[in-house]
């Protein structure tokens, strides 16, 4: 009975940990104004609540990777409430699509645990994510220099190149998989250019390179083709020259990324006002809803990170880093046990897209590389990439029960071969 | 309007929530490494769990390669000898790349990769086109000759039974209807290969190597 409460517990101090940080979080949200926000203190209830029963309640009747969606709904938590702190129309919105990213993670781990075949959806998908591309160079309209956008009635703005990239982890598994040739190959990479080409078309050149990186390493990891990587690799650094010397944003931002103070109140001032909240946040921060987070131009999106090292502090901001490599080391982990090489690389696929994403946001918030303009996966306001970024996780907890399954058959045979000798 | 009393109390969260978060992530770390552990454990108990069987080498000699060897076969993959092959033959007259294997229903499907020179059981396999292996086939490649040993408890014709019969012939593809007890033993061709099943008298089988009288094959290797 100890023995068995020992192995329960991991779960529970996790999940406790993180309830605990949901509920306090809402309710200091709450104490923020008089009278008290009656609607943070439904969150602290309810944010908790739906953590507990996912992650503890739900995984007795579903088959769900505890460690992956215990950290996901971490990090969802920290976004809806930094969000709810600074703009609480936005936040309820965001906590709103964060519960139907629950339903979209069941959806795509039922679709890997259920499809036997991908051979036909593939196929299917190949020119759905080139016409869903397509749609915001016709339709879209200009914002931020990039045309990434379009809106859709009765649902709103969205934006499609976020759908494509679930399509694009499973074309590329699928194509990449089992036999290696180059005709087997060709329609995952035609999908590839298709898709860069329509994200140039939409000057959305962080999405373009998060694609472009986990297209590559997929091959790699494939094929083992190192000196047709490498080509790929230095092709890449040609496009992005060629990009600099093109486009007048790129250059822009990398004369910002090299010296921010040249222009300091126009060009660089986004990337000065980030830096300075860092570090007027110090090691422990300056408290939830105080500081100063609206001077930072695009605080609730691409610039989240900074207001979270303002309001918690960099050791939090650092957890938070810590946190997406667990979930990283977690889904290579899973990939590497994978006993197809389909479900395989669909686990590595995700777990590179997730890496690049929050490495290029990450890494350009805090100057370490020119800032792209993508969303920091689970935090950043804004419902498509929620929604994108928790199918990714449902296609990778998917293939994690798979594996789930095998371990433990490896384990009872293992157990029952000890016994017999 | 924020009470006076809110910005202490803010400030004080803050170690509360770095203290939270610091939790989170040491139990998250704390937890991958147990995973590691268990896994390293799997493969010390079971070191051949996630492959069908062994290509056993009877002829061919290289730097890297010597008759008798066992190389492991995973369910699906490439066969050559390029070190990123799924099924690693290092020798001289073996190609980078192949043969394409997949793990099938009815056997080991085998596929030459482009024109290269095949054969099976002595039996050239021509280009675009491919042969099913079963337990005991031989596959030459160069100067390279192979055996297929696949690992007991196999549900697919070629695999044997723990009496040494082969099952065959090939049993027929079951409906993809899942009955609710036992959902694994209805999963597709390929992953119910890689699956070694309790044999059928209910007694783990014992991996022990292969003799006259019992032509199982069931060795393990060694890492």
């Amino acid at each position: 009975m100890a023995r068995r409460r020992r192995n329960k517990s991991p779960i529970r101090l996790l999940v406790g940990a993180i309830a605990l940080f949901e509920a306090s979080g809402f309710a200091l949200i709450a104490c923020q104004s008089q009278p008290i926000n009656q609607e943070a203190l439904i969150l602290a209830a309810a944010m908790p609540a739906l953590c507990w029963v996912s992650t503890l309640f739900f995984p007795r009747f579903f088959p769900v990777d505890r460690l992956l969606l215990a950290l996901t709904n971490f990090l969802c938590g920290v976004g809806i409430l930094i969000l709810y702190s600074m703009l609480p129309d936005r936040g309820m919105r965001q906590a709103q699509f964060y519960a139907l990213g629950l339903l979209v993670m069941m959806v795509c781990i039922l679709l890997v645990r259920w499809i036997r075949s991908w051979h036909a959806l593939c196929w299917l998908m190949i020119p759905a994510g080139i016409g869903l591309l397509l749609a915001p160079v016709l339709f879209g309209s200009w914002l931020n220099g990039a045309k990434n956008w379009v809106a859709v009635p009765w649902i709103g703005s969205f934006q499609p190149s976020e759908a494509v990239k679930l399509m694009l982890l499973v074309v590329l598994a699928h194509f990449l998989s089992a036999r290696r040739t180059l005709g087997r190959m060709l329609p995952a990479l035609l999908f590839v250019a298709g898709c860069l080409g329509m994200l140039l078309l939409q000057r959305d050149l962080g999405t373009a390179l998060m694609y472009y990186l986990t297209a590559l390493a997929m091959y790699f990891v494939s094929t083992s083709n190192l000196p047709l990587t490498m080509l790929g690799l230095g092709a890449g650094a040609g496009a992005a020259y060629g990009g600099y010397q093109l486009f007048g944003h790129v250059r822009v931002r990398v004369a910002m990324w090299r010296n921010p103070w040249s222009d300091a109140f126009d060009k660089g001032f986004q990337i000065i006002q980030a830096l300075m909240a860092i570090g007027s946040g110090g090691l422990f921060g300056l408290g939830l809803g105080l500081g100063q987070p609206r001077v930072i131009p695009a605080y609730y999106t691409d610039f989240v990170f900074a207001v979270i090292c303002e309001q918690f502090g960099i050791i939090f901001g650092l957890c938070i880093v810590l946190v997406y490599i667990a979930l990283m080391v977690r889904g290579f982990s899973v990939a590497l046990r994978a006993r197809q090489s389909f479900y395989a690389l669909l686990a590595f696929g995700c777990t590179v897209m997730l890496g690049t994403q929050t490495f290029v946001i990450v890494a350009g918030v805090i100057k370490m590389i020119p800032l792209t303009g993508i969303t920091m996966p689970f935090i950043s306001y804004g419902g498509t990439s929620l929604l994108s970024c928790m199918g990714l996780m449902g296609l990778l907890q998917g293939v994690s029960s798979r594996v789930k399954e095998d371990t433990e058959q490896d384990v009872a045979m293992a157990q029952a071969t000890e016994e017999a000798l | 309007m924020r009470p006076d009393w809110y910005e202490p109390l803010a400030v004080a969260g803050q170690y509360w929530f770095a203290l939270l978060a610091v939790i989170v992530v040491w139990r998250a770390f704390r937890w991958l490494r147990a995973d590691a552990r268990l896994r390293k454990k799997v493969l010390k108990e079971l070191p051949d769990a996630g492959y069908i069987g062994t290509l056993n080498v009877l002829a061919g000699e290289s730097r890297d390669l010597e008759p008798g060897e066992d190389i492991p076969l995973p369910p699906e993959g490439v066969l050559g000898s390029a070190a990123g092959c799924d099924a690693w033959v290092p020798h001289p007259t073996v190609s980078a790349r192949h043969a394409f294997f997949q793990w099938g229903p009815e056997g080991l499907r085998l596929r030459p990769c482009r024109d290269e020179p095949l054969a099976v059981d002595g039996r050239l396999i021509p280009a675009n086109s491919e042969a099913i292996l079963r337990h005991g086939a031989q596959i030459e490649m160069g100067a390279v000759v192979l055996q297929l040993r696949l690992f007991a408890g196999l549900d697919a014709a070629g695999a044997m039974t723990p009496d040494g019969e082969a099952l065959l012939p090939a049993k027929k593809r079951k409906p993809r209807r899942r009955k609710a007890k036992a959902p694994r033993q209805k999963q597709a061709p390929v992953s119910a290969g890689t699956k070694r099943q309790k044999p059928v008298n209910d007694k783990p089988q014992k991996r022990v190597p292969p003799t006259d009288d019992n032509p199982i094959y069931g060795k393990q290797r060694d890492r």
